[in-house]
């Protein structure tokens, strides 16, 4: 009878609590107000990324490491659990950990060993979850966020760790379940183990984020660094990245010292826009529990986008004990100088390092070297424009793919579809496009010409460019020093004649009248005009009839 | 081995002798599993087909005999060769806790009724496969490993085959293992050992029991008890076999991470023996030999019996030429504690995946239905408590408590740094002690009546394993050798010896030396005896 009735204590503080609430809600309207005025309290944001590594076996099995299998056929007797199976490390998932945190700046550990961490869940076969909890793979480190170091300076967000895991599986709710298995309750769940298993690393930030869009575009730099180095596709969709973030709040005096207010996790974002939403729900919670005279209960919560507010998963009674104890299956994993020297020297390139190429050597703008470097296969198909592009200039390959090619490729893809220029057809290869844009800078074609033809490589028009620029634009842009010379003078002439009005106006000064003229050349001869030699025959017969 | 070689038996005649043997056995040990005569699923325990296969492993282990007869006329191969053929055709018994592919394994368990692997362990992988040897059953054991007199089996307690006053235990938890070698059923078993459970059944049984170096063997395929301190061990008749069946099942496994590359001693011993170069007398073997004598071990339970076996042996090995150094070892009478806070703990995390969802049949107690009619959480509570039995949940209560975040500190944390200390002995006493080898009695004393077990509280029963669980806490060698029967009661006395880490062919040549003169009676030189008393 102790036990009763001090759960019955417990669930009166809960109930008294949850009054306390609403009451705080009928009051926050005014100390919200006067807060956000005087902007008394500061968002912490801390985040918590599970990615899973681009191996082909799990981390502990040598079952195929898949996503999208029919349930329970990438499933090894470990990953099920079976008893006398032993795990067995995947050396593929260390390198890519290592390679990881090097490009984090991380200190990868010479020593590093795995934890169990208890729970049970039925997606949990084995009770318990292989990790690093006491020694992990590295600590430290900083990834930098955004590019707009130029301006600003630069922005980074610590790391306090990165440390490799195995994945649970996949349970869900079926309705539908019944006949074989003995269940016709619509409530039974359904468990998959393809992902039980699956590599993981989890990289742990310092609470150094102020809002939920500093979180977010933590993410995506996060995101764009596993591209990069091939550790992840760290899509989100997909769930090979997963988000946890830590909300708290507290004044800024007390955030420069370091002195944060309690915090709650909120569990599974699975997209940017949802982490920007929860951190700004959860810290105006906050804010009201704080306004009222209340205390902020440490718990973990899970955001619903539906109604975009964030919900109690577990409180501060029910927060699991995980009993850690080392994982007595596998040694401690010791790495040499020369391990991680290997991998350290062949590093790629990393987004920021192109960021700087871009923009500082090529002079690229941000906006569409930002554009460019979101996807490895983006920049990689710059670098290849690059190569075989003649003449041109960096920043008009670059604003060609940023503003024409993404922009199709994207249209092609479907909404869906975030990798642009991973699929674009093989007419429009990296290469043609490079060797068109040549054409450009050396006057072959105009600008708006290159626009028509590309549109024709992205319907995979494989014949050759020449071929496919004279079908266009009838073989390419007219040329003052050739044939085409006279025709082009003639159609200036005849405009100069015919445009009288817009012709008067330009001579008493509205130059900007000089667009329309052009326009009208360019229209009479299909764009096939040069516009800056078509402006300066118009110049010349212009001044003729001065004369 | 030798009577296959020189033709007068074959492996078949084996195999045929060790069904009898088998059948008999279900009315005298238990030492092994068997099929519930009235269950309907007797045919998806697969032993019929394991003995189909015997029958036809011995029927190819005696071809091949025939054909190397034929070949090179029993002139001695090479070394390798010999070893090699050692246990062709040799009948062997497993315990219920290594997986067999296709034959039910539950390690003891009603949380594991039913249930059949996909895969052999390693060790008995390298057995069958490798060297020829026979399979001809699994046996019975304490739950999950979990008790030290063979009783805490759903399969029912294994009787003691040396005893002659009624019922005894036969120790635990390799008790089928050490029946089934000492009533003569099997040539050898393996078992497991993770705080003594070879060596005290051993010990009881009278035969050898090898507790190899943690990692000498492969635990693959092995149901873990405590991951830290499980090995894989060896049941035989001699130190000889005991060597044969060590050098055969070593080595590296890739799917084994903690386990370690083969020793070539073991296998040039194991190549002594089986080439009879072992069998030239010698008059001091141990010579040169340093045997510590750790005082610690001179506990007020042991009795004077089983004191007077150590006392006689240490003579006994200085007769043989030994130098015997008394040793000290401070940190021992922390290794009983320390064990049954660590075992409990990893036992907890061992045995978290039973959650009767995947494998395991507990419909006797939980209907699928309702299992699967209520939620995760109740559902494996309610299968949990009816799969395991009482000393199994003991365990896995005693382990959660001592691994929560409360008491981690105070318990397990703990443990673990006393684990340190019970290691930095044994390092201490080979090492700057400069001893080669340990002596120490295998157990407290003779089997006891099971009657008595079942009225002593668990923590007393844990008890007998203080001779035991130093060796396993700090994961080096050691090995029980039957030295006499009790002049009481006739029951087997046994001593044992403890190496440094990977020597176990030091235990093993020791060990061997011993037991010849055992064999000759230790009455010579132990008639001017004056017993000393504790």
């Amino acid at each position: 009878s102790m036990i009763v009735s001090h759960r019955r204590a417990i669930y009166i503080c809960h109930s008294m609590l949850a009054h306390r609430c609403v009451r705080a809600r009928v009051t926050h309207v005014y100390a919200a107000r006067a807060l956000s005025s005087s902007s008394a309290y500061e968002t912490v944001v801390g985040v918590e990324i599970h990615t899973r590594l681009a191996t082909r076996s799990k981390l502990f099995s040598g079952a195929p490491s898949t996503y999208g299998a029919p349930p329970n056929t990438a499933v090894a007797a470990f990953d099920a659990a079976h008893p006398g199976t032993l795990p067995v490390l995947n050396a593929t998932a260390v390198a890519l950990a290592i390679k990881l945190a090097l490009a984090l700046e991380s200190q990868v550990q010479s020593r590093s060993s795995f934890d169990r961490k208890h729970y049970f869940y039925a997606d949990l076969p084995h009770g318990y979850q292989i990790t690093q909890q006491r020694e992990p793979i590295s600590l430290g480190g900083r990834v930098r966020i955004g590019y707009d170091d130029a301006e600003s300076g630069a922005r980074y967000v610590g790391i306090e760790r990165v440390q490799i895991e195995m994945d649970t599986g996949k349970s869900s709710r079926a309705t539908d379940v019944g006949g074989s298995s003995g269940v016709s309750g619509t409530n039974a769940t359904r468990v998959d183990l393809n992902r039980a298993g699956q590599a993981l690393v989890e990289i742990v930030s310092a609470p150094d984020m102020r809002s939920g869009e500093d979180a977010s575009a933590m993410v995506e730099a996060m995101q764009r660094m596993l591209r990069y180095l091939n550790v992840s596709d760290a899509n989100m969709e997909e769930g090979s990245l997963r988000c946890d973030v830590n909300v708290s709040v507290c004044t800024s005096e007390d955030a420069k010292l370091g002195k944060f207010g309690e915090r709650v996790e909120i569990k599974n974002l699975n997209s940017l826009r949802s982490i920007v939403r929860a951190v700004k729900y959860e810290a105006k919670r906050h804010v009201e529990v704080l306004s009222a005279g209340g205390t902020v209960e440490r718990q973990t919560r899970t955001f619903d986008t539906n109604t975009g507010k964030t919900v109690v998963l577990r409180s501060k009674e029910s927060l699991l004990d995980y009993r850690f104890t080392p994982e007595p299956d596998l040694p401690p994993l010791v790495l040499t100088t020369a391990d991680v020297e290997a991998i350290s020297n062949r590093m790629p390139e990393l987004p920021a390092a192109a960021f700087e190429r871009l923009t500082k050597t090529l002079g690229v703008s941000a906006s569409a070297a930002t554009t460019i470097l979101a996807f490895p296969t983006s920049l990689k198909y710059f670098d290849v424009a690059m190569e075989n592009c003649g003449e041109a200039k960096g920043v008009d390959v670059a604003n060609f793919i940023a503003n024409e090619i993404v922009g199709a490729a994207r249209k092609d893809g479907g909404a869906t579809f975030k990798d642009p220029l991973s699929r674009v057809p093989r007419a429009a290869s990296a290469m043609r496009v490079g060797q068109l844009l040549s054409r450009v800078a050396h006057g072959d074609i105009s600008g708006r010409m290159a626009k028509k033809v590309l549109e024709a490589l992205m319907n995979s028009d494989e014949r050759s460019l020449s071929e496919i620029i004279y079908d266009v634009c009838g073989g390419g842009q007219m040329s003052s020093d050739g044939g085409a010379d006279n025709s082009l003078r003639e159609i200036c002439t005849a405009v100069v004649s015919e445009m009288t009005q817009e012709v008067k106006l330009f001579r008493s000064g509205k130059t900007k009248l000089m667009g329309a003229l052009v326009g009208e050349v360019m229209k009479r001869t299909n764009g096939r005009a040069n516009p800056k030699e078509a402006s300066a025959l118009l110049t010349e017969c212009i001044d003729a009839v001065d004369n | 081995a030798r009577a296959l070689d020189s033709g007068a038996l074959t492996s078949g005649d084996l195999v045929a002798h060790a069904r009898r043997r088998v059948d008999v056995d279900a009315l005298t040990s238990n030492a092994f599993t068997r099929d519930d005569k009235d269950a309907s699923t007797t045919a998806s325990t697969g032993r019929q087909s394991m003995w189909h296969r015997a029958v036809r492993d011995a029927r190819a282990s005696d071809a091949r005999r025939r054909a190397s007869d034929g070949g090179d006329a029993g002139a001695s191969a090479s070394g390798g060769g010999e070893l090699a053929s050692a246990l062709d055709g040799v009948p062997f018994a497993v315990k219920e806790n290594l997986c067999v592919a296709g034959v039910e394994t539950t390690c003891g368990s009603a949380m594991l009724r039913g249930h059949v692997p996909v895969y052999d362990a390693t060790a008995v992988r390298l057995l069958r496969d490798r060297s020829g040897a026979v399979l001809i059953g699994t046996t019975n054991m304490d739950e999950f490993g979990m008790g030290s007199s063979g009783t805490t089996s759903t399969r029912g307690a294994t009787l003691n085959p040396t005893s002659s006053d009624g019922a005894r235990t036969a120790g635990g938890s390799s008790a089928g293992s050490a029946a089934a070698v000492a009533n003569g059923s099997a040539f050898f078993a393996l078992g497991s050992d993770t705080g003594g459970s070879v060596r005290l059944p051993a010990a009881y049984c009278g035969v050898v029991g090898l507790k190899p170096t943690y990692g000498r063997v492969s635990r693959f395929g092995l149901i873990a008890y405590c991951s830290s301190l499980d090995t894989v061990g060896v049941l035989a008749r001699t130190v000889g076999d005991a060597a044969v069946v060590l050098a055969a099942m070593q080595g590296e496994d890739e799917l084994d991470a903690t386990s370690v590359e083969r020793c070539a001693d073991v296998d040039a011993f194991a190549r002594d023996v089986v080439s009879g170069r072992m069998d030239a007398f010698d008059d001091a073997p141990l010579r040169g030999v340093r045997v510590g004598i750790p005082e610690e071990y001179a506990v007020r339970e042991l009795t004077q019996e089983a004191y007077d076996v150590w006392d006689d042996t240490a003579r006994v090995m200085q007769s043989l030429g030994a130098t015997i150094v008394p040793t000290r070892m401070p940190h021992t009478a922390r290794a009983l504690a320390c064990y049954y806070v660590l075992a409990p703990a990893e036992a907890s995390s061992n045995l978290a995946r039973y959650d009767a969802a995947r494998y395991g049949d507990v419909t006797h107690a939980v209907s699928r239905e309702a299992y699967l009619s209520q939620e995760y959480q109740s559902a494996v509570t309610s299968a949990r408590s009816a799969g395991f039995g009482d000393e199994v949940r003991r365990r896995v209560l005693v382990g959660t408590f001592a691994l929560s975040s409360q008491r981690a500190a105070e318990y397990f944390i703990r443990a673990q740094k006393v684990r340190r200390l019970v290691a930095q002995d044994f390092t201490d006493a080979f090492t700057t002690q400069g001893v080669d080898v340990l002596l120490t009695p295998s157990a407290i004393g003779t089997a006891p009546k099971i009657a008595d077990v079942a009225a002593t509280r668990p923590e007393r029963a844990y008890a007998t394993d203080v001779m035991t669980t130093p060796a396993s806490l700090a994961g080096v060698p050691a090995m029980s050798v039957p030295i006499r029967r009790s002049r009481t009661s006739g029951l087997p006395l046994g001593v044992q010896l403890i190496a440094p880490r990977f020597r176990e062919s030091t235990l093993l040549r020791v060990g061997y030396a011993i037991e010849q003169r055992a064999a000759r009676g230790y009455s010579t030189t132990t008639t001017t005896t004056t017993t000393t008393t504790t």
